[in-house]
């Protein structure tokens, strides 16, 4: 039996695969013995909530085989004996029935325990089905202490005009670093500053994205469009599509619309928005992030709703995901990224 | 000139830090901070092992909403936000008398109350 997907190394629940044969629910978590049983529902916990039993199919791997699969978008599940639960700490995992999503924006600053390490992602990631993501952090130098294969991300280059040596940006990109990371709000200058073009001259010589902290004043969509138009073969993602005012997000769209290598990046948006946006630019030009984990384990599951105090990330995404045509969902969700990203030939991707 | 140059530094208290950012706020002597309105981050760069500085861009003047009219002798309020271990924990609130020909030392800064967490973003980094 061979794994289909890739959920397995960031969550002990996967997708496995007999060649040619059928699919199941492959397990390889902290609980073991012979009556343990695979608790699940469907997109979002459904009723009916039914039960499978789990059967050892190799050393340390048991798996279970769901009926009625493709006829749903997500399998929400945990596994128990009867006693004891693993379910993720809390927050469940989720497995995607028709592709391996990937999250564009996440954030790791390192192997601590906290909310913003390696094992908070990890949590959030099987809990929301994530495959991997992209990530960034405020220093680059926290990420060279962490496995990103292990971790299943792939780094972006913190980028500071003026402070981050081009140098540093070449080896990091040699070294692994998918694209270049800008945040002109907390950095202190505007999207637009011609400071920038040398980093991004880099970004065209290597064929990678620059993603952009998108949002009022130095960040305005207004700026990062004249970059944009600066470097027109390097793809500009804009996160969040504004973090602001709706009037800010149709700036952003408008721009998309008009310069092709503009794209939107969701996170803390909600999915009526998506679906607008998906609709207004198209869903090629459209990739789901969520800015993981900035909110800990239960980044995309949190109660209250972190998305606008009105939605959390998995209930928004069945919503997205079921609106979409099926190649418009795999698009938002991952393959947009894997195409930007070049992530296709990649080990962990 | 439109602004004052004020150095904030910061020195790491552990080897583990991941990130340091400073969160600031300006207002008229004597009226409510507004923390959700106005707020600048930034980053503070290492500039030497330990050490963390960065040079803040501030205002002469503010435009005092209840008098509509502007002033020079504002309150420079700000705090840090410290990662580490993946942890957030952020230092008390400092507060400064800014004016337009003098300005406090960081020696005279004085701490106040700390905001009650539910009035700070809970997510500052994005």
């Amino acid at each position: 039996m061979t794994r289909r997907g890739e959920v397995a190394a960031v969550s002990p629940l996967g997708w496995w695969q007999e060649a040619g044969g059928a699919r199941y629910v492959g397990y390889r978590g902290t609980l073991n013995g012979s009556k343990l049983r695979l608790h699940y529902g469907f997109d979002g916990w459904r009723e009916p909530i039914q039960e499978v039993r789990l059967e050892s199919a190799g050393p340390d791997l048991l798996v279970a085989q769901v009926p009625e699969l493709d006829a749903h978008l997500a399998l929400d599940c945990a596994v128990t004996d009867g006693e004891r639960w693993d379910n993720n700490g809390g927050v469940n995992y989720r497995l995607w029935t028709g592709f391996d999503a990937l999250d564009a924006h996440m954030h790791l600053s390192g192997r601590g325990a906290g909310v913003l390490g390696a094992h908070s992602l990890a949590t959030a990631m099987a809990s929301a089905g994530m495959a991997c993501g992209i990530s960034s952090w405020l220093d680059n130098r926290a990420l060279d202490q962490v496995d990103c294969a292990a971790a299943r991300i792939f780094p972006l280059v913190w980028v500071r005009p003026g402070g981050t040596e081009l140098e540093e940006v070449r080896a990091r990109l040699d070294a692994g670093a998918v694209g270049l990371k800008l945040h002109p709000t907390v950095d202190g200058y505007p999207a637009d500053d011609p400071a920038l073009d040398p980093y991004i001259a880099i970004a065209e010589q290597r064929g990678c994205p620059v993603a952009c902290h998108s949002a009022p004043g130095e960040a305005d969509p207004d700026h990062i469009r004249r970059l944009a138009e600066r470097f027109p073969s390097v793809p500009i993602i804009m996160y969040h599509t504004y973090l602001g005012p709706q009037e800010g997000r149709r700036r952003a769209a408008a721009h998309v619309r008009e310069q092709a290598n503009l794209y939107l990046e969701t996170s803390w948006c909600r999915a009526d928005v998506v679906i607008r946006l998906v609709a207004e630019v198209g869903a090629e030009h459209v990739l789901f992030g969520s800015d993981a984990s900035i909110d800990g384990p239960a980044h995309y599951c949190r109660h209250p709703p972190n998305v606008e105090g009105r939605e959390t990330y998995n209930d928004g995404l069945l919503a997205l995901v079921r609106s979409l045509e099926p190649q418009g969902a795999r698009a938002v969700m991952g393959d947009n990224a894997r195409r930007l990203f070049r992530l296709n030939d990649n080990s962990h991707a | 000139m439109n602004h004052h140059i004020v150095e904030k530094e910061y020195r790491d208290f552990a080897d583990d830090i991941e990130a340091v950012s400073i969160h600031y706020l300006c207002v008229p002597t004597g009226a409510d901070a507004d923390w959700d309105n106005g707020r600048v981050t930034r980053f503070m760069p290492l500039v030497e092992p330990g050490m963390r500085r960065l040079s803040l861009k501030l205002p002469v003047h503010l435009v005092d909403p209840r008098s509509g009219r502007p002033v020079s002798d504002y309150t420079l309020l700000y705090y840090f936000e410290v990662c580490r271990g993946g942890d957030r924990h952020y230092s008390q609130i400092y507060t400064e008398i800014m004016q337009s020909t003098a300005k406090a030392t960081s020696d005279q800064a004085a701490p106040t109350a700390a905001l009650p967490m539910s009035r700070r973003r809970s997510r500052e980094i994005r």
